[in-house]
């Protein structure tokens, strides 16, 4: 080994035995080497003696701060000591984000669901902003009170309940609906009738007859007013209802019984026993209109409401056009009536005929148009479907969440979550590294290479 | 016997008492590295890091080297974060009684040659002639072979003689 490389370790007492007697005995053949260990003895013994001893300063800090550190807990130093636990921080930042980040995504989209369902209740109602759900009938009847305000009557209604929460007692979610008719056709005031009473059982339809007239009424709905009377519209109104009943048979002969006490009659009736625990029944009933607000109410109260609907179909527009155009026709069947007196010439006479004859098979489709709609508008239909099944079992009770529990299942999700999201991370990362890890490492050498440089 | 024992390995290791012996070593160690400006800052979070993890001193160094070992990485750290560059090594006037060997090599001279070396012969330097280190101490300090401490001080002393060389060449 080169003994030059030594002479530093040889003044610094840092060499064996064995090679400290080899430079030595090296020393006294080469006065060079001599030489050499003189000036590095020289130069190390300058160096420490020449370089400045800074005075040390902040003892008494350092000791307050070891003292002070000694004694507190650490969760008390995370909170005085803000800088030093910042890693801490920025963790629970993290965890805290990752945690809520998700859940507020939930509820926006849970919220934007509900938005969307309620948009597309309020489209089925066409018009009127109904509340989906019976349980807030209050505010299902105030859009209805509405349209009757500025229409005059409920076009239609809808109500549907879950036959087995009816079954088990309970009160059940039914659903409602309401729709405005189109204002089309209504060319004076339109009249605001009387308002129907609520329907038994809690569920009441708010379909009124407003704009028919009352049963006490002897008004003939779409007749022409004189100048200053209330103009009443043509309404063909169907309603469907579908009950549980505890016998069909009963039920049956009940409902023929109240279409008859309304001066209506049954139109159709069919049943079925196919199922000795569940025959059904379908009829068909007219009533007249004034009085099928009345025969509705006493036709629910036969069972339990399934299902119920009520649509109104306003055909004032086609019963006053027809009516206008079988004026004008008749006023033209007049004049060719007229002409016809007054021709001397036969072809003239035969051409009047023929003109005659077209106008008048017209008065006759316009007539029998005109009478088919006025039919419909005086007797309304109401289909009633009857069933009687075997007792349906309650559903079995829920049991509410409590607050705890909600927060519980929500954090072990949220770890869960994030425990995978971190899982994934890795893996992407571990799979990727032959990507990466070069990248990073050449990063590295380049940084640390440039900073050995500028030093 | 054993309870006394305890007790003094216990005042032994208490930091508050560490601080107190060792905190000018540590103190003009990190003035060499970060500056004096910076030096309390780095000194402070030596001993808080040395109380933190005290409980792990396995006594296999001595405890001076090991508080070195911690200084040295808190001074890393500490020019990292905020951008430090090595201060210029500062020398003693020559006092009128100084001896001869110091009279005849100029101050500025050494001074520059000092600041010219690279970081890892300046660091080995200091550590073994400003320190007064042993190689294997040194070699702890700064997590290399003692070996490699050796060819460092070789190497950064023949820059020291070759600088003041030219130095001197060059007045003449």
């Amino acid at each position: 080994m080169n003994l030059m490389e030594d002479l530093k370790a040889y003044v610094d007492g840092e060499l064996s035995p064995e090679r400290q007697s080899e430079i030595e005995s090296a020393m006294e053949q080469d006065e060079r080497l001599r030489q050499e260990l003189e000036e590095i003895r020289v130069l190390s013994r300058l160096i420490g003696d020449c370089v400045v001893e800074p005075e040390p300063a902040g003892l008494e800090r350092t000791l307050v701060l070891l003292e002070a550190r000694k004694t507190k807990p650490f969760l008390t130093r995370l909170f005085t000591e803000p800088k030093r636990f910042g890693w801490v921080y920025a963790m629970a930042a993290f965890v805290l984000v990752a945690a809520i980040f998700p859940n507020v995504v939930n509820n926006s989209r849970a919220d934007e669901s509900a938005v969307a369902m309620d948009t597309a209740t309020a489209a089925t109602s066409k018009g009127v902003a109904s509340s989906p759900s019976v349980d807030r009938q209050d505010r299902a009847e105030a859009p209805a009170e509405d349209a009757k305000s500025v229409y005059g009557y409920v076009g239609s209604s809808t109500e549907r309940q879950d036959p087995s929460l009816a079954e088990g007692g309970l009160n059940g979610a039914p659903e409602m609906s309401l729709k405005r008719p189109s204002r089309t056709g209504f060319s004076g005031k339109i009249s605001a009738g009387a308002s129907a009473p609520s329907a038994s059982g809690g569920v009441g339809v708010t379909g009124t007859t407003p704009g028919t007239p009352a049963p006490e009424s002897n008004q003939a709905p779409g007749r022409v007013k004189k100048k200053g009377e209330m103009f009443r519209p043509f309404l063909v109104r169907t309603s469907e209802i579908a009950l549980r009943v505890e016998s069909v048979q009963k039920a049956q002969t009940e409902a023929e019984n109240v279409a008859k006490s309304f001066g209506g009659y049954v139109e159709d009736s069919s049943g079925s026993a196919y199922q000795e625990n569940a025959p059904t029944a379908q009829l068909t009933l007219r009533i007249p209109e004034p009085r099928f607000q009345q025969a509705l109410l006493r036709l629910r109260s036969l069972g339990t409401v399934i299902a119920s609907s009520v649509t109104g179909t306003d055909v004032t527009a086609e019963v006053a056009d027809s009516e206008a155009r079988l004026r004008v026709m008749r006023a033209e069947e007049e004049s060719y009536v007229n002409m016809l007196k007054d021709s001397h010439k036969v072809t003239d006479s035969l051409e009047i005929k023929d003109r005659l004859s077209q106008v008048r098979q017209q008065i006759e489709s316009l007539d029998a148009q005109r009478k088919s709609l006025r039919n419909q508008a005086t007797y309304s239909t109401i289909t009633l479907s009857l069933s009687q099944t075997a007792e349906v079992k309650a559903p079995p009770k829920v049991v509410k969440p409590t607050w705890f529990d909600r927060a519980w299942g929500g954090a072990t999700e949220r770890a869960s979550g994030l425990g995978k999201w971190l899982a994934e991370v890795g893996m992407n990362l571990l799979v990727l590294s032959p990507i990466w890890l070069p990248v990073v490492v050449g990063l590295w050498w380049l940084g640390r290479r440039g900073s050995k440089m500028r030093g | 016997m054993q309870a006394v024992q305890e007790e003094s390995m216990r005042r032994a290791l208490d930091i508050a008492e560490i601080a107190k012996q060792h905190y000018p070593l540590v103190f003009r160690f990190c003035a060499r590295r970060v500056g004096v400006d910076s030096a309390q800052d780095a000194a402070q979070e030596t001993f808080i890091t040395a109380q933190r993890v005290i409980k792990n001193f396995r006594g296999e160094s001595t405890l001076r080297t090991w508080l070195l070992g911690i200084a040295h990485n808190e001074c890393r750290r500490l020019s990292r974060s905020r951008r430090i560059e090595a201060p210029a090594i500062e020398l003693r006037d020559t006092p009128d009684d100084a001896p001869f060997e110091q009279m005849i090599v100029d101050r500025h001279a050494l001074s520059e040659a000092l600041n010219k070396l690279s970081p890892e012969h300046r660091e080995v330097v200091l550590l073994h002639e400003v320190d007064g280190l042993s190689y294997d101490e040194a070699a702890a300090v700064i997590g290399v072979p003692a070996g490699t401490v050796k060819s460092r001080l070789h190497h950064a002393f023949l820059n020291l003689r070759k600088s003041l060389q030219e130095y001197s060449g060059g007045v003449r």
